[in-house]
């Protein structure tokens, strides 16, 4: 499952790197980093998965860690192109508040594991990002964008759940947040099947 | 209402549209028309177009003591590349 969310990954990342080659749009750029950022988070939490299963003496935890840090690091991109449009500090507020709130359990929460932490930390920017998706549909009311700010939302629900792995250890809310997790980049990935993958050779930056 | 800024592409976009939907005869159109169509100030189209002249995607053609612009090839790639992105970029309700 996580080697779909990985190519599925790849596939947006790949498209959105094209067009910042061929316009040389930042938005295109910080999108294709994203995208490319949360797909390598799929690929290390399937070895991750794959070494679990084979038994490999290697130690998993920093697999873990290190996919979820990843994916976190993609999801800041995508909440940042979001914060990026609206630079005011009326528009940034909410967002300085959230992840206020989602560093928080490093504070409150005695001997807590920096999984979760990550997990709450990715779970609150999926959440604004999310969030600016629905807004902007409001505007526009185009399909296409409902349909990604479902899929962030599953992004965020499937984070939610992984992180409820944290009160009830060793039980199938892990393996549920994978499952709604490659739902939710699935969804992203719908209204993007339309567009070619094919770079259009301008080159200039402009 | 609320306000909506455009990008710095965007409005690229729309000054390579302007030189291309108002230049049937290929004579190229003239910075007013620019001005007026893309609503920018002159300071700023004067710096936008040189930088488009350079890339290649607008062709600086000199007329009575002034140029007119037209779209090139690579202009209308460049255009047909944006549209596309742009597209893309929306579908996550930001700005190219």
């Amino acid at each position: 499952m996580n080697l779909l969310g990985f190519s599925i990954g790849m596939l947006i990342a790949k498209f959105a790197y094209t067009g910042y080659r061929s316009v040389g749009s930042p938005t295109l750029l910080r999108l294709g980093s994203a995208f490319a950022a949360i797909s390598l988070g799929f690929f290390l939490l399937w070895i991750h998965a794959i070494a679990d299963i084979l038994m490999f003496n290697i130690n998993l935890e920093v697999l873990l860690v290190a996919g979820l840090g990843v994916q976190a690091v993609g999801y800041f991109f995508l909440a940042f192109s979001y914060s990026i449009q609206s630079l005011t500090f009326k528009h940034m507020a909410p967002a300085i508040a959230l992840v206020s709130i989602a560093i928080a359990p490093l504070f409150i929460i005695p001997g807590n594991s920096i999984e979760h932490i990550i997990r709450s930390i990715s779970f609150i920017l999926l959440v604004y990002g999310a969030t600016q998706t629905m807004v902007s549909y409001m505007w526009s009311r185009r399909k296409g964008t409902l349909i990604i700010a479902s899929g962030l939302s599953m992004l965020a629900l499937g984070e939610f759940i992984g992180w409820y792995n944290f009160i009830y250890p060793g039980s199938m809310f892990y393996y549920i947040s994978v499952i709604v997790k490659i739902v939710g980049i699935s969804a992203v990935f719908v209204p993007l099947y339309q567009f070619p993958i094919r770079r259009v050779k301008v080159g200039s930056s402009v | 209402m609320a306000v909506v800024y455009r990008s710095h592409f965007q409005i690229i976009a729309d000054i390579l549209n302007t030189a291309r939907d108002y230049s049937d005869d290929g004579s190229g159109v003239s910075i007013t028309l620019l001005i007026r169509k893309a609503n920018i100030s002159y300071q700023r189209i004067t710096k936008i177009l040189s930088r488009l002249v350079d890339a290649g995607l607008l062709q600086q053609i000199p007329e009575d003591k002034v140029y007119r612009y037209r779209i090139s090839e690579r202009g209308i790639e460049f255009l047909q590349a944006y549209t596309r992105f742009h597209e893309f970029v929306e579908s996550f309700g930001l700005r190219a």
